[in-house]
């Protein structure tokens, strides 16, 4: 019954009743002109409901009509997205990481816990390859283009 | 034509190396599996920063050239596309590669591609600027115009459904009212992070939509078992020559025609022309079983597209294409607003562009044939390693942009989003249109009305607005239209089956 399409209308539904209402507290200037900067959002948010619920309609129709939505469509999806979850953590980590370590130890450490994560394994070739891959984008950032990376609260002074 | 003549006569060093760079580069990315010509290009984006203008846009348009040839590397190698436009050269490409004529393919492959990019600069180098003229009258009314036209060939990107690209062309819509409000000043959806006041970049989303949720998707799967390879690169011989010029004829008629139509792209002129050769060859039999012609037509076509998809963002700055969209970001970040106005304003930068692209065109030739070992090495990299330098480069280069944390936390957003758009099946082409397209849409709107007194009138008694609106709405009613006859099509063909068993 829940297929990707009704999943993807539901999803639209909410959206667009989040934007809706924020788009209703929309302060207006009293320089505004008549179609105000609510105008837009608040047409967008209205076709962004409506177009939802035409795809839950549509989804509806499809899987009475043909049973489209088989049982196999979302087979391992959880653990698909947790997976692809764990790589967000280590990029949140890395921007976390970032401002206290500077940026040479954490993109090394960047690289080296994707490369394990995604399943190179621990070894002494892992910890080179990390160690001079950091060299490398912080001479391209820094040195060949002047990037002002963060220097990192330990290494400040 | 001029503008090329006096480039190429005060060519800089700096200018053909940009142009020898960004062909090394394309082929590289566009080599690897799964990362396309726009994130080939976008990853290369942040980098341009600290340019020249010139530098910039011909590093990322000859980039473009090298990924659309790159691609089809991996897809004569292992079989597997490098991108999208490169799908059809699997066909007869991996059929030669498993008869041992893998240098051959990779070969024709090169060929055919040099002589698409060429005569894809000849349509684009002819064909702007009487575009460009023509577009000096435009007012507000016709901009927003020009903008609904852009978004008009939705209907024609939205691929499997057409609700879901009107959806993802509303995120993006909805994505560009973040920010100050273009009449009035005040602040839309910001929630008090001052960090949104001056908007979304459009490249923090593209880099996110494309290349985060790539990589995301791809540490959700398993990997896949890759055949490892080293061919080395054979020309055709000059029978060989004759007998591919009538596929690259047509590879080159439809790349060019695909080419200037905004969102036609050149998955669809490779495929068409694919098609066409098969039904003007002598040789019908041979498609499908390792034809050389089977490669040369599809290969032309998406060159000659690298090309001729410039001629809508030059002329109209409509990009039509996921890679022109990644190069007008490009224009946009060094002050230049690509349409009517950039032939008058910077006709410099347009001049160095093509003598850039020629120069991309004839290094095409010699990086392709020197930079093969390495691409087949790229290519052969563990995953693990590949993967992490990728979301590395990410990384630092979204951090070089503004020197802002905010802006990575803002990628890594986009890239959630991409990939449960991925999930969920929904085309990320209507959304960056609506992204790019959705300032000039509103703010133009609304100072047409300011203009005429809230009459909507004014979009039908400027001339070409009521041209441009006209011209959009043939668009749309023809690409349903199309839409209703493939579903009708596919309707009986689904009933023929069944009647008959009956």
């Amino acid at each position: 019954m829940f297929s990707r399409d009704l999943v993807g209308g539901l999803v639209t539904i909410v959206l667009g009743s989040l934007y809706l209402v924020f788009s209703f507290r929309q302060r207006v200037s009293a320089l505004a002109d008549s179609i105000g900067p609510a105008g837009m959002p608040k047409v967008l948010g209205f076709l962004m409901v409506a177009l939802g619920i035409v795809l839950c309609i549509q989804a509806i129709y499809q899987y009475r009509k043909s049973a489209l939505s088989s049982p196999t469509e979302w087979d391992g999806i959880g653990g698909q997205i947790l997976r692809a979850f764990g790589l967000v953590c280590i990029a949140i980590l890395y921007i976390y990481l970032i401002a206290i370590l500077g940026y040479v130890p954490s993109i090394a450490l960047l690289l080296a816990a994707v490369a394990i994560y995604l399943g190179a394994t621990i070894s002494w070739r892992l910890a080179v390859i990390a160690l001079c891959g950091s060299l490398a984008l912080w001479a391209i950032f820094v040195l060949l283009l002047d990037v002002p990376m963060p220097a990192g609260i330990l290494f400040q002074n | 034509m001029d503008a090329l003549l006096s480039s190429l006569a005060n060519l800089e060093f700096y200018l053909a190396l940009a142009a020898v760079l960004g062909v090394a580069w394309g082929i590289v990315g566009g080599a690897l599996p799964g990362i396309s010509p726009s994130i080939t290009m976008a990853l290369l984006l942040p980098f341009t920063y600290a340019l020249e203008p010139s530098m910039a846009i011909v590093l990322l348009a000859s980039t473009y050239v090298g990924a659309e040839y790159g691609g089809s590397i991996p897809a004569i190698l292992i079989r597997t596309p490098g991108t999208n436009a490169a799908a059809a050269a699997v066909i007869d490409g991996y059929e030669m590669n498993r008869q041992g004529k893998a240098g051959l393919a990779l070969g024709i492959s090169l060929y055919s591609g040099v002589i698409g990019s060429l005569i894809g600069l000849l349509a684009l180098v002819l064909l702007s600027e009487p575009l460009a003229k023509l577009a000096l009258a435009f007012t507000p009314p016709a901009y927003f115009a020009l903008g609904i036209l852009g978004l008009s060939v939705i209907v024609s990107l939205s691929g499997e459904s057409l609700v879901k690209g009107l959806i993802a062309a509303l995120l993006g819509l909805m994505i560009s009212t973040i920010g100050t409000d273009p009449v009035s000043g005040i602040s839309r959806f910001t929630f008090g992070f001052s960090d949104l006041l001056s908007g979304i970049q459009p490249i923090l989303i593209m880099v996110g939509l494309f290349a985060m949720s790539e990589l995301l998707k791809q540490a959700s799967t398993q990997d896949e078992v890759r055949v490892k390879t080293a061919p080395r690169i054979q020309f055709p011989d000059n029978a060989l020559k004759k007998r591919l010029i009538l596929p690259q004829s047509i590879g080159a008629l439809f790349g060019g025609f695909e080419g200037v139509m905004p969102g036609a792209g050149g998955t669809i002129a490779s495929f068409m022309s694919y098609n066409e050769a098969k039904r003007w060859s002598k040789s019908k039999h041979e498609f499908g079983k390792g034809s050389p012609e089977g490669i040369a037509a599809p290969e032309t076509a998406n060159n000659t597209v690298a090309e001729t998809s410039l001629i809508p963002l030059l002329s109209f700055g409509i990009p039509g294409s996921n890679s022109t969209a990644i190069l007008l970001g490009g224009f946009l970040i060094h002050g230049l607003i690509p349409g009517p106005m950039l032939f008058s304003r910077s006709g410099e930068i347009v001049g160095d562009l093509y003598a850039g692209l020629l120069i991309a065109a004839i290094a095409l030739l010699f990086i392709g044939i020197t930079i093969m070992p390495a691409c087949i090495w790229l290519v052969n990299r563990p995953r693990p390693y590949l993967n992490a330098f990728i979301l590395a480069l990410i990384m630092s280069g979204i951090y070089s942009i503004n020197n802002s944390l905010f802006e990575l936390s803002v990628v890594l957003v986009a890239g959630i989003i991409g990939y449960f758009m991925r999930l969920l099946k929904f085309p990320f082409l209507p959304t960056v249109l609506g992204l790019v397209l959705g300032f000039m849409i509103e703010s133009n709107f609304r100072r047409s009305l300011l203009l005429s007194g809230d009459e909507l009138s004014i979009f039908v008694s400027d001339r070409i607005s009521l041209v441009l609106l006209s011209v959009a709405g043939l668009f749309i009613i023809g690409s349903l239209a199309k839409r209703l006859l493939q579903t009708l099509i596919g309707n009986s063909e689904k009933q023929l089956p069944s009647s008959a068993e009956s």
